[in-house]
Formats: structure tokens, sequence, C-alpha cells
């Protein structure tokens, strides 16, 4: 199932990628303006700066919107899916929501976890804080 | 603003599925349509614009050319325009450009659009890895790793947000679709024709919650062409360009800080053209407005400036978005029900307000309509470009 997916973008995805595998959710910090942002890259978004250094997120966040796939490879209903609002960097990360679509509400606290996705590497979720 | 541009001709296949009908064969029945529409002799064509023709299937390349030596145009302006949703219209907008600057004095855009349907996407066979591939590509190395192959989750959180803020009825929404395809049922090109109900659109597949199936565009297949040339070499059946306006966010597909129920690129956009035109909102008479699914067309009806925020869903069960309502949007059937070929989508659209403009829209003409809307997207509506006609 692996084949299907395209390839990743640039070096920061693969070390994230990389990172998670050891159970780590790594995002990348500018030097210059010392924004934390997510997703990693390698070059920060607001200004430009190239010197970027890695830090390790709390993982937790809060919920801000889900739903469930239809098309898709992996990962269709029941399984929910949603946007979560990282705590301690700007940005926000598309995650899976391991909780039943009834119990699933925009604003509920959420911490991160691992497992082993059906592409064959560990991929992160998502949580209740609790 | 003076363009001094005119839509000369247009055309348009049927929307829908063409099985075994290849892209060029749909643009030129587009385009011969256009011409002969125009009224003008092909020799006069001194551009042709297009855009790619799928976002899933074998990219052909050289499509512009390909089609220029098949129909023997030779011609002084020539590109392929790829920005998602708005390519063709900001094709458009080229050519405008290129008349207005006084070194064309005639040009054809044209868009062909196929794509893998999505039973066959989903079956992700081994003959199609490489498409699979490509549209799972579109996502990015973050939220590929969902296996995403479709954007529908992404109008789907933003349906959400906009039900969450302003405590909208899932019934509310359910209205669109039938309004669409009460307009679809007077236009012969429509792809779905049969009329529904309220309880037909609630109680269709959830496709992506709270997306049903009745709330969401097909995948069709087309082709649109407009002729485009000075306003003055014109005769009278021309439809002015007035206006336009363009804006792009910062993001594609998911903003990283931006209220997932704002579209400011919708909004910007649709100032800047107003403004350029000398109009308001409130003067539309007729618009066709790009929403892939019901929930979002009703909210970029706000961001267009039609409505107050969180009102559209009122206007829309007062019947204002109807035919013989304050604004007409999307007489067509809309995406929804005249049938969405993306990069086709912008020059059906433009066709249906140059017919209405011109009074030849039949059953579902918009009685004195003199002011139309144009307006297309990109990305998760991150990028918006809206055109403003003008009848004679």
């Amino acid at each position: 199932m692996n084949g299907f997916l395209s390839n990743l973008e640039d070096s920061a995805a693969r070390l994230f990628y990389d990172e998670l595998q050891n159970g780590r959710l790594m995002t990348t910090k500018c030097e210059r303006c010392a924004l934390v942002f997510f997703p990693p890259r390698i070059t920060c978004p607001d200004c430009l700066g190239g010197e970027i250094k890695w830090v390790q997120l709390s993982g937790k966040g809060t919920l801000y919107a889900f739903t469930q796939q239809h098309q898709s490879l992996a990962f269709r209903k029941p399984t929910v899916v949603g946007i979560v609002e990282l705590d301690d960097a700007r940005g926000r990360i598309f995650s899976i929501i391991d909780v039943a679509w009834e119990e699933a509400r925009i604003g509920m606290r959420l911490k991160v976890d691992f497992f082993d996705s059906p592409f064959g590497f560990k991929m992160h979720k998502f949580l209740p804080e609790e | 603003m003076e363009m001094d541009v005119a839509i000369a001709g247009v055309g348009m296949t049927d929307v829908g599925v063409h099985e075994g009908s290849t892209w060029l064969e749909l643009a030129v029945a587009a385009i011969s349509e256009a011409i002969e529409d125009a009224e003008i002799d092909k020799s006069e064509i001194e551009a042709v614009f297009t855009t790619p023709i799928g976002y899933t299937i074998d990219q052909e390349k050289f499509i512009a050319q390909r089609l220029a030596e098949y129909l023997s145009i030779p011609s002084r302006s020539m590109a392929e325009i790829d920005c998602g949703g708005a390519s063709s219209l900001i094709a458009v907008r080229l050519l405008c450009n290129e008349i207005s600057s006084g070194r064309i004095r005639a040009g054809l855009v044209f868009a062909a659009h196929i794509d893998l349907t999505p039973e066959k996407m989903a079956a992700a066979s081994q003959e199609i890895v490489h498409l699979i591939r490509m549209a799972n590509g579109m996502y990015g190395s973050y939220d590929s790793r969902l296996g995403m192959l479709s954007p529908m989750p992404y109008y789907a959180m933003s349906i959400q947000r906009y039900m969450h803020e302003f405590d909208v009825a899932p019934v509310d929404i359910a209205r669109l679709p039938v309004l669409l395809r009460e307009n679809a049922a007077k236009n012969p090109k429509a792809q779905y024709k049969d009329p529904i109900t309220v309880e037909d659109v609630l109680s269709s597949k959830m496709l992506c919650p709270p997306i049903h199936l009745l709330e969401s565009c097909p995948v069709s297949h087309g082709a649109g062409a407009v002729v485009l040339a000075r306003a003055s070499d014109v005769k009278e059946r021309g439809v002015l360009v007035i206006g336009y306006g363009e804006a792009h966010d910062d993001s594609h597909f998911i903003p990283a800080t931006k209220d997932l129920s704002r579209f400011p690129a919708v909004e910007l956009s649709s100032l800047e053209a107003c403004r350029a035109a000398g109009i308001s909102p409130d003067d539309v008479d007729v618009a066709e407005v790009y929403g892939a699914f019901a929930g979002v067309e009703l909210m970029c009806y706000e961001e267009l400036g039609f409505f107050e925020r969180g009102q559209a869903l009122a206007a829309l069960a007062q019947g204002k978005t109807a035919i013989g309502g304050d604004v007409a949007i999307n007489t067509s059937g809309g995406r929804l029900s005249l049938g969405h070929a993306p990069y086709a989508t912008p020059l059906f659209e433009i066709y249906e307000i140059t017919t209405q403009l011109r009074g030849e829209a039949g059953d579902r003409q918009v009685n004195g309509a003199k002011i139309g809307l144009v307006h297309a997207e990109h990305g998760m509506i991150n990028g918006s470009a809206v055109m403003i006609l003008e009848g004679g």
C-alpha cells in the first residue's frame, strides 16, 4: 500500500517521519526570528531564515474541526480525522482523531499518540487529553 | 476600468461523462461553437490560451499547440495556464490584458477536462498506481499520509466550522441543491435535470460529514471555449468585460492560522472586481459562483458581498438567489447540477452569464439582466478570481 503514497517533498518531511518512528512529534524553530512553526520546513515561512533548529512538541492541542473521509487510501469511515491546533507551534496538524464520531467535539483537548499505520510506518494520532 | 474587451463568442459541450470522447474531440466541439457564435473568421484569432486537461489523468503535453495545429490556427500569443480550478478564468484575464495592450485584436481561450471517476480512483488498481500517487501528492508531505485522494475532507471541515459558528441546521443547506436542480432542469447542457426534494438531499449518502452526496458536485467531463475581441470590433451581441479581481492566500488547502469558515481571497477578488467595474455587488443581476459543495457555495455568496455574513441561508430560504430574486445565482444549475469539470468550469460560467446578458437563456432567463458576475477558485478556496460582465 505504501507504493500509492507520493514522495515526501523536502528533507524536513523526511526527518519529521524518521523522528515519528521513535515516538517523537518534532517540528522546526527559526533561529533568526524564534518562530516555532508546523509543519516543519527547511526555511522559516515568516522571515525566510534558513537556519532552523529541531524542537520536540508537547503533542497537546485543541480539536478545531473534524470529519470522516469518503474516498481515500486508508482511514475511511468510521475513523475520525481532524485538524488539531497545536499548543506550542504556529500551525495545525491534520491527523487521526481516536475518538468515536458521536464523542468528538470542536474544542476538545487532545494529546498525541503513535500507532502502526496501514502504510507500514508509525503515524501520529490524537487521543483525549484525560 | 477601460478594458475595451468583449466576449465575442462562447461554446461548450454538454457536461457529463463523455465515455469514449478524447480531450481533443471535446475541445474541437466547444471551439467550433464559440467561433461560429462570434461570427468572426478563424483567421482573425491571434491568441490561443488553454489549461491542462485534468487532475488525475495521464498528463498530455502541448495542449494549445496540438489544438492550434489540428484546427489550423496560426497565432501570435500562446500559453497553457495552470492555477487549479481558477485556471481558465485567469487565462481569460491574461487574454484580456493582451487585447487591452493593443498587441492582439482577438483570441481564443479553451479548456477541456477529463478525470478518473472516483470509483476507478478508489479501486486503486496497479495500472493506475502513477495516477494515485499524483492525486495523493496534491496533499503535500503531511496530509497525504492520511491516504488523501480527494479534497472533500477540507471542505467538510470548513462547512462544519461555519455551521458551528452560525448554528446552522442541515436543512438550511439542503435547500440549495433543490434550487440548483430546478435551474438545471431548464438547461439542456446540464448533467442532472431530474427534480429532487430537501428530503432526498438529507437522506442521500453521507460522503464526508456534513456533506451528503446530493450536496457534492459530480466528477464531470466537458470542454468550454470563449472568443474575446476588442469591444469596438464586436457587433451588438458582444458582452463587455468591465472588471476583474484576483487574490491568493498564503495557503493551499488548510491554512496555518486563518479561520476555516472564511475565504478572504473571495472577498478581496470581489472587492477589486466591483471597484474596477464601478459597481456594488447589489448591482449584479446574475452570477455564476464556483461552489463545489452546497455549504461552501453559500459561504461564497457572503464573501462575494451579496449578503451579510451569516445571512446567505436566510436569503436562500427567502428565494433571493432564485431566478426572479435579488440576484439570480447559478442559473446554469451550478456545479452540483450543471456538473463540474474544473479546468473548463469557469468557461461554462462565462457561457451562462453571456447567454443571460444577451437575453438568450430561454426558460431560465433572468428578465432585464444587465450586469453579471463570474467567480472561480482553487485549492480549498485559497485563491479566487472574479470577472464582471456587462450586457449591451
